[in-house]
């Protein structure tokens, strides 16, 4: 197998080869990503290849700082929310002024579900609410840097964190009720 | 009336009015903050837990999709369809300039494919006289070489040893079998005779005999220079008819007169031209006048011409970074001199590489409707025992800078100033010729285009771009190399193709080290001035 360092380099003088072993190595891990952006599997295909050829494209972008797989799943990330992007400042809610609760039988709930249905919850999350999610909690990103990215303000960022939070909240103890009876 | 009264005074009563909060309020706040916050928290992680390091695979189909779609993104040069082009150009340049090096080798192969044949014979004309047995004429001409002429002529007698230096003449009538002399330079000294003359199979002795007699030899020798000479004779041997050939080098009395010429002869027919030739001849030698036997075009791409070009240039830089498509547009000032060419240009010169912009904007607009009070009225709490209170306003539309980013994946042009320069050699043929050339090209960026980034409105003011791909260096020097063919369409028209490629003096991008190269084709249109 080849070594990461060489498989970037053949990639980059366009083996096919090493191509498709880039992705048949890095595409269960950014598969997921896609999944988690998307509103449904068409569009998680849809931006799992145009993620690919975007990181096939701007390869020789990558000069070694931080970790590659770090770097493809900002890369497949990025792509999601331009993906998105367009939707996303249709559904932007600037009312800031909504808060929910959250109990901690949730988080209980949470533990016992697979990711899988955790993932086809937060698919089913309007797109807003579904990328800031991601961005915040998976990602790791602070409001202020989601809030640049998207073109929102931060406010709507934390708001529609909340709003996603309790959506999701009720839709996994739905499911998780269900599971129990 | 009265009511607007009351209300001013409840206003004016309890506006002012004052009262501490029940105590443990903020600690009920804080707790409730916090156990929410904790909440969220605790959930974040759950799910993070669950899903940040999922590991699933794709569907099957999606590889096929993507590599179709990635060709576009990252194709090796050699996989190109200029690529292909450029391969399919370079073997037809090659096959013709490999025709043309066999053509002028024709008599050269001839002559030296039995050297056993002559090399026991002795110089015929070795006392450096005429070939006086002869009595026929030829004129001989290399397709390549014109406004001089050669010729091959057999001497009238002048003298009773003719056959002694015609040793092998038995039949006193030679015949000519084939050309066996190729000229493969003739500078034309005035209008008199030739300088220096480059003939195949001439050994020293037979070049000192020229140089003295007007008449020389042919032994299995190499190819030897003759300086000097006005003249040159040729004699060949058949090792089976004795047949013998003098030439002689006569002067062209005008630069714009016809030449005479005869095609470089062949195996298959070499006979019958020189036969057609000599007949020719024979009815001219009396009076000394030459006959013409065919006239050659006034050749527009041979001495001191000048003329002017258009050339079209498309060529892909590698760069470190990126490849990088380049099309330039020049005139250039063509001059040629024999074998020497040259060009000096100017012209323009356009690229375009695709990049992901970053654009961040802040627009002014509406953020929220919010609560502006206008006065407090005061309401007794009974559990508290006091007066609380309660504000009264109204909704108000909050407008401030929001931030934006953009995101988008543009194209940005550029367009050059471009002044080249080109040295080379060329080999011509009648209709065509073949040249390689060297050169060098400056480069400088007059203008910078983005296609595809945001417009923005007249409420967005752009605060920044960040450009992913790197800064340009606005000059550029590239070394050129080039090898192609010209054919002429008229004598003044010529059209020309050629492979490109050059190395970059300097890199693209500041911070790169890696010095670009680039490979593409040249096309070109000149006009030659008579």
């Amino acid at each position: 197998m080849l070594s990461e360092a060489e498989l970037i380099k053949r990639c980059l003088d366009g083996d096919a080869d090493a191509q498709k072993q880039l992705y048949e190595r890095y595409a269960p891990k950014l598969w997921p990503v896609c999944l988690r952006y998307a509103k449904n599997k068409m569009s998680a295909e849809d931006i799992m290849q145009e993620g690919f050829i975007r990181i096939y494209k701007y390869l020789g972008y990558y000069k070694g700082d931080g970790s590659f797989e770090g770097w493809l799943r900002r890369t497949m990330v990025n792509t999601a929310i331009n993906y998105y992007k367009k939707n996303l400042k249709q559904a932007d809610d600037r009312n800031i002024d909504f808060v929910y609760g959250l109990k901690n039988d949730d988080v209980d709930a949470v533990s016992k579900m697979t990711a899988e249905e955790i993932v086809s919850v937060v698919q089913t999350l309007p797109d807003g609410y579904r990328t800031i999610f991601n961005l915040f909690v998976i990602e790791g990103y602070p409001h202020k840097e989601i809030a640049n990215i998207l073109g929102i303000s931060e406010n709507t960022s934390k708001s529609q964190l909340s709003r996603a939070r309790v959506i999701l909240q009720e839709k996994l103890r739905k499911i998780y009720n269900n599971d129990e009876k | 009336m009265m009511k607007n009264n009351i209300d001013q005074i409840l206003k004016d009563k309890l506006g002012e009015m004052s009262s501490a909060p029940p105590a443990g309020m903020w600690s009920k706040i804080e707790s409730g903050m916090s156990q929410a916050a904790g909440a969220e928290q605790a959930f974040d992680q759950a799910v993070k837990g669950k899903i940040a390091g999922m590991s699933q695979n794709p569907p099957p189909g999606l590889w096929a999709k993507i590599s179709a779609t990635v060709g576009g993104a990252q194709i090796p040069f050699y996989k190109t369809a200029l690529f292909r082009w450029v391969a399919a150009a370079s073997v037809v340049v090659v096959s013709l300039f490999v025709w043309n090096m066999a053509q002028n080798d024709v008599n050269h192969n001839n002559i030296a494919r039995k050297p056993a044949d002559i090399s026991n014979e002795k110089p015929v004309i070795s006392t450096g006289k005429p070939d006086n047995n002869l009595h026929e004429s030829v004129t001989l001409k290399q397709p390549a070489e014109n406004n001089a002429s050669v010729k091959i002529a057999r001497k009238q007698p002048e003298s009773n040893n003719a056959e002694s230096i015609v040793k092998h003449d038995k039949s006193n009538d030679a015949e000519i079998v084939k050309t066996p002399v190729a000229i493969q330079k003739i500078v034309r000294k005035e209008n008199t005779v030739a300088e220096r003359i480059t003939v195949n199979s001439f050994d020293e002795d037979v070049s000192t005999a020229a140089m003295n007699d007007n008449t020389a030899l042919m032994t299995e020798a190499p190819v030897k220079i003759i300086t000097g000479v006005e003249a040159v004779a040729v004699k060949q041997i058949d090792d089976l008819k004795n047949k013998a050939v003098v030439a002689e080098v006569q002067p062209v009395v005008n630069e714009e007169a016809p030449v005479e010429v005869t095609e470089t002869q062949t195996e298959n027919e070499p006979e019958k031209q020189i036969a057609e030739t000599v007949e020719n001849k024979e009815k001219a030698i009396d009076n000394k006048i030459e006959p013409v036997t065919n006239t050659i075009p006034r050749n527009p791409r041979n001495i001191n011409k000048y003329g002017v070009g258009l050339t079209y240039s498309p060529t892909s830089v590698n760069t470190s970074v990126n490849t990088v498509s380049r099309h330039d547009i020049n005139l250039s000032f063509v001059y040629q001199n024999f074998n020497f060419i040259a060009d000096l240009g100017v012209g323009v010169g356009l690229s375009s590489e695709d990049a992901v912009y970053e654009m961040k904007y802040k627009r002014y607009e509406f953020v929220k409707m919010q609560f502006v009070t206008d006065s407090l009225s005061y309401k007794y709490d009974s559990t508290s025992q006091s007066y609380i209170p309660v504000p009264y306003g109204h909704q108000e539309k909050v407008y401030d800078d929001v931030k934006y980013s953009y995101s988008a994946e543009a194209v940005t042009s550029y367009t050059y100033l471009n002044i080249p320069f080109n040295f080379g050699y060329q080999k011509d043929m009648k209709h065509f010729s073949v040249f390689a050339k060297l050169g060098i090209n400056y480069s400088l960026i007059i203008s910078k285009e983005v296609k595809g980034l945001l417009e923005l409105d007249n409420q967005s003011t752009l605060t920044s771009i960040d450009y992913p791909v790197r800064t340009r260096y606005s000059n550029s020097i590239s070394y050129l190399m080039s090898v192609g063919g010209e054919m002429k369409l008229t004598e003044s028209f010529a059209l020309s193709g050629e492979l490109l490629g050059s190395y970059y003096q300097n890199p693209f991008y500041e911070g790169v080290d890696k010095r670009p190269y680039a490979l593409g084709m040249r096309f070109g249109l000149t006009y030659y001035f008579n």
